[in-house]
């Protein structure tokens, strides 16, 4: 077969072929009739029967080329097969002779492809999936937007209503409140998480149950028998994923009001913060018009065609005309709608696009180092490869054989890749912070597979592609010649390679200057006052409106569990409305002035009772804090925090002044009696607002944390706690228990994963980018030996060529580590999410990275540099 | 001979294409012809049946096919036979004999 055919695309081969076999038959036809002509017969006779012979002329002709195509493409895929075959061999013999190399080579780029394919799983489950809904795009959260503060808020019954009489854009809009319910399994009546729907929910998600049925309009009328929808949580872990719960009734409430099982969620429902029970709300009655119980969260379903923004717009215009209608609770209010995705998404966004950045670049960091291995591999063949050459094989194929190589380590390290893949997925699962949307949707798939494969073919190419290059670079003749350089000794080559490395050390410095702005960052924040201390707080959320309507019980209540639980000398309690890093019962929005003064200063108002700052270690830094001193026939008092007096009373003079409070719709005139710290009630980083604290007996409510701290240990402490509130209040059952520690941690969780990550990447990163600097000087001073030799016989000082080496090490470094930096000035906008309290331009950070990578220099190519002086120079003289 | 003209026998085609051209390289009605003559007229091929065959053969490597003017100056391809193809053939034909013999003792005894 010609070389020539060998190498012809399919479809030039095919027209030739038919075209030969065409004329092939022709000149069969034309010899027929000249044989008829010969016998006698007449042109017309010779002609037909010419033509008869052969049949379909044109069909057989392409039936012809038909075989030879098939037979032609057989033959050259057999070809490049026994080639790939050869290759292949050759790449895993070689890949044996040196099993040391090779090893490290394989573990670096798995751990490369591992982790770059843990965080594209990462964000493909978390950012970039789409919600497992029918037509996710359409399902949007709806908030409340406060003008002013643009901060997403929660809304009233009426609002939903509203939204849903008077908008176009929805197919559905429903709203969730969250709630409890009592359940008694055998062991107690204990609180449930519920949350109570309306109408239209679950058509906004369009999610199939996994058994029974979802809620339908049937069960929001008034002769429904009161139904439930159980989480998977709780159906496995209460009922042991027995199926046949569906149908069956649970006595829910207080009244244990027997509801009918009808449906069980799948394990992916991500959309709303995990409660176990969902029973239907009717809009109706106290919900119809209330617009101040502003904890409901909105959801719909766009119509078809309908734009996000245009049914923002829509909303903004009820929610104008209702601002006009019900001025009190719905002025100064605009409304925000935000797909349903992204909102889920949103706060995690920037820290895991960064994360994978990062993971970026630690692979690009891996594939340096192997490529710069092959490179150095491919020089040490030079010799053997320009022979090759010579004899016929081409450029084309030493590409190919060193393409075959990097593709076989790219295969292997694609495997093991793909193992550290499965356990980087299970502790990103583990560690990252609990409630993160969609986590579950994070797993070992088809498609997190398909992650890794891609990942490992732009491995394979990236570390092909430098030796490839340079091979084509090969100058045969010179190669052969004695002590011939090729192309990849050439200054080219080792240029290259001198790129390389400066790059590893460029995205190093990125990486260790992003983790030195995270440990900061953390340090930082650690020193933080937040204003308490959590050591032993435990709180319960309890609501005792069932047995305390009016203020003088709810005033009893608080009293009575002071007076019952605080004879234990290990527990100290109290009760408020508000705890830090926690969600707060009911409102707490007020407002401040000074009398004859129209201002208002919007503050935090929460109400506490005696010893809440006790338990909570909240020092008092001047006047005095709530106590039985303030009661319902003293003057109306109030505490505020040191923020609240700068901002008030700037020159001081605080305490003792006269202070408009208005808060629950009610406005009071109060004397400061007391100023306390600063406590940091929404996150740990945001600093103290503005609060003011009112005395419990003065603004009593039903809605409390009973909080304690606990001398002794905790689950003792807690028990009492539950066991003593049902004394004082009977039938009342705790909705949640928290426990300031765990608060804390959980909300440091984020911060602490992503500095845990990011940290360990950039020592990963040093450590990879150290290798092949040692990599990169040893095989610089190999190659110069004869040189060093030299040098040394005319009688250079050894520490003249160490100052040598050094200054090629530092001009290496000095480059990488000053375009890393450069890059980083760039970049630094990225990590603002992220840091707390430094300048993503940190001085010190900075110097400190430029020093670890100058220790990283010289640890990792002191034992190069040494060999450099101790070359024997008779031998290196000889060695060519 | 007496009797009209035979088809070929599947399996003798090559055979004969081979001994065909194993004295000069013919062309594919040329090989036609030779066959007709050379059974007195017995063995009629279907045309179609033969260029898949010598294209077969030419893949296989027992024969060698190039182009060049014909007899009456039209271009032609000449099909001509490889030492392999000289191989084959000696081995087939042997294999024939033989089985012919058998043919004819068996349908003599019988």
């Amino acid at each position: 077969m010609s070389l020539y055919r060998r190498f012809r695309l399919p479809v030039r081969l095919w027209r030739e072929l038919e075209r030969e076999a065409q004329a092939e038959l022709e000149h069969h036809v034309a010899a027929a009739r000249d044989a008829h002509l010969k016998e006698g017969k007449s042109l017309a006779e010779a002609d037909a029967l010419a033509a008869s012979a052969l049949g379909d002329r044109v069909r057989l002709g392409r039936q012809l080329a038909f075989f030879d195509w098939v037979r032609e493409r057989r033959a050259q895929f057999m070809n490049s097969a026994s080639h790939l075959a050869h290759d292949v061999g050759f790449a895993l013999r070689m890949a044996r002779r040196r099993p040391g190399t090779t090893s490290l080579l394989i573990l670096t780029l798995a751990i490369g492809v591992g982790v770059a394919t843990t965080f594209a799983g990462a964000i493909d489950a978390l950012l970039l999936r789409p919600l497992p809904i029918t037509a996710p795009d359409a399902v949007v959260s709806l908030h409340r937007l406060s003008r002013d503060m643009g901060d997403l808020d929660d809304v009233a019954p009426a609002t939903i209503r509203d939204w849903r009489d008077r908008s176009v854009s929805f197919e559905a809009i429903a709203g969730a409140e969250p709630h409890s319910l009592a359940y008694d399994d055998g062991s107690g009546p204990r609180a449930i998480g519920t949350w109570r729907v309306t109408t239209g929910f679950f058509d906004i998600l369009r999610i199939r149950p996994i058994g029974g049925r979802l809620l339908e309009a049937r069960d929001y009328t008034d002769e429904s028998e009161p139904v439930v929808v159980i989480s998977h949580r709780f159906w496995s872990s209460r009922f042991g994923g027995n199926p046949g719960i569906v149908g069956t009734h649970i006595p829910l409430g207080d009244d244990r009001v027997p509801h009918r099982v009808i449906g069980i969620l799948p394990v992916d429902f991500p959309y709303l913060e995990a409660r176990d029970l969902y029973v239907p709300l009717r809009l109706a009655g106290r919900y119809q018009h209330n617009r101040s119980s502003n904890y409901f969260r909105g959801y719909g379903r766009l119509a078809a065609g309908v734009s996000v923004e245009a049914a923002e717009l829509d909303l903004r215009a009820v929610a104008a005309a209702t601002a006009q209608e019900f001025p009190e609770s719905d002025a100064g209010w605009s409304v925000a709608v935000r797909p349903l995705r992204s909102s889920l998404s949103e706060s995690i966004r920037p820290g895991l696009l960064l994360l994978m950045l990062a993971s970026g670049m630690i692979l690009s960091i891996a594939v340096i180092n192997a490529a710069s291995l092959m490179l150095a591999e491919a020089t040490r063949r030079a010799r053997e490869l320009a022979v090759r050459a010579v004899l016929g094989a081409g450029a084309r194929r030493i590409v190919r054989q060193l393409a075959t190589e990097a593709a076989v380590l790219a295969v292997a390290a694609g495997f093991a890749g793909f193992g550290v893949a499965v356990l980087g997925v299970s502790a990103f699962r583990h560690l990252a912070p609990e409630g993160l949307p969609r986590l579950a949707e994070l797993r070992v798939d088809f498609r997190l597979g398909l992650l890794g494969a891609s990942i490992t073919a732009l491995v394979a190419l990236g570390v092909a592609l430098p030796p490839a290059t340079r091979a084509f670079g090969t100058d045969l003749h010179s190669a052969l010649k004695p002590g011939g350089r090729s192309g990849l000794e050439s200054p080219g080559g080792s240029r290259l390679r001198f790129a390389l490395v400066a790059t590893q050390v460029a995205l190093s410095v990125l990486l260790l200057s992003g983790a030195g702005l995270l440990v900061r960052s953390w340090a930082t924040l650690l020193a933080t006052d937040q204003g308490y201390r959590p050591t032993g707080v435990v709180a319960a959320e309890v609501h005792v409106w069932n047995v305390a309507q009016r203020e003088d019980e709810q005033r009893a209540f608080a009293e009575g569990i002071r007076r019952h639980l605080g004879t234990s000398p290990d527990l100290e309690v109290a009760v408020g409305t508000m705890l830090p890093l926690t969600s707060p019962i009911g409102d707490t929005d007020a407002e401040v002035g000074l009398p004859g003064d129209a201002a208002r200063t919007p503050v935090l108002g929460l109400v506490a009772g005696p010893g809440f700052f006790e338990v909570l270690s909240i020092p008092v830094k001047e006047g005095e804090g709530i106590s039985e001193r303030q009661h319902e026939g003293s003057e109306p008092a109030v505490v505020i925090n040191e923020a609240l007096a700068r901002t008030i009373w700037p020159g001081g003079n605080a305490l003792g002044a006269a202070l408009l409070v208005s808060f629950d719709g009610k406005e009071t005139l109060r004397r400061v009696i007391g100023i306390v710290g600063d406590v940091r009630y929404a996150s740990l980083e945001t600093a103290a607002e503005p609060t003011a604290y009112l005395p419990f007996a003065q603004s009593p409510t039903g809605s409390v944390f009973v909080l304690g701290r606990h001398r002794g240990p905790q689950a003792p402490a807690i028990d009492a706690l539950l066991d003593g509130i049902p004394v004082i209040a009977p039938g009342t059952l705790p909705d949640r228990v928290v426990r300031m520690e765990e608060q804390l941690t959980a909300a440091a969780r984020g911060r602490r994963f992503a500095l845990s990550l990011l940290g360990t990447f950039a020592v990963v990163a040093a450590i990879l980018t150290g290798v092949g600097l040692y990599g990169l000087m040893s095989q610089a001073v190999q190659s110069r030996t004869h040189e060093l030799g030299v040098r040394l016989a005319v009688g250079a000082w050894p520490g003249r060529l160490r100052a040598m080496v050094l200054r090629q090490v530092g001009i290496l470094v000095g480059v990488g580590a000053i375009s890393g930096m450069l890059a980083f000035a760039g970049l630094h906008g990225l990590m603002r999410g992220l840091v707390y309290g430094v300048s993503t331009l940190d001085g010190t950070t900075l110097v400190a990275v430029a020093l670890s990578v100058a220790l990283l220099a010289l640890v990792s190519t002191w034992r190069p540099i040494e060999a450099a002086t101790r070359v024997d120079p008779a031998s290196a003289l000889r060695s060519e | 001979m007496p009797g009209g003209s035979l088809a070929i026998i599947p399996g003798t085609l090559d055979v004969l294409i081979l001994r065909a051209v194993a004295g000069t390289p013919r062309h594919g009605y040329g090989i036609v012809e030779f066959l007709r003559e050379a059974s007195n007229g017995t063995l009629t091929i279907v045309e179609g049946a033969l260029y898949q065959a010598l294209h077969r053969l030419e893949h296989q490597g027992y024969l060698t096919g190039s182009w060049g003017a014909s007899e009456n100056n039209r271009r032609a391809k000449y099909y001509g036979i490889t030492s392999s193809g000289r191989r084959h053939l000696a081995s087939e034909a042997v294999a024939w004999q033989r089985y012919s013999l058998a043919m004819n003792a068996v349908l003599g005894f019988a």
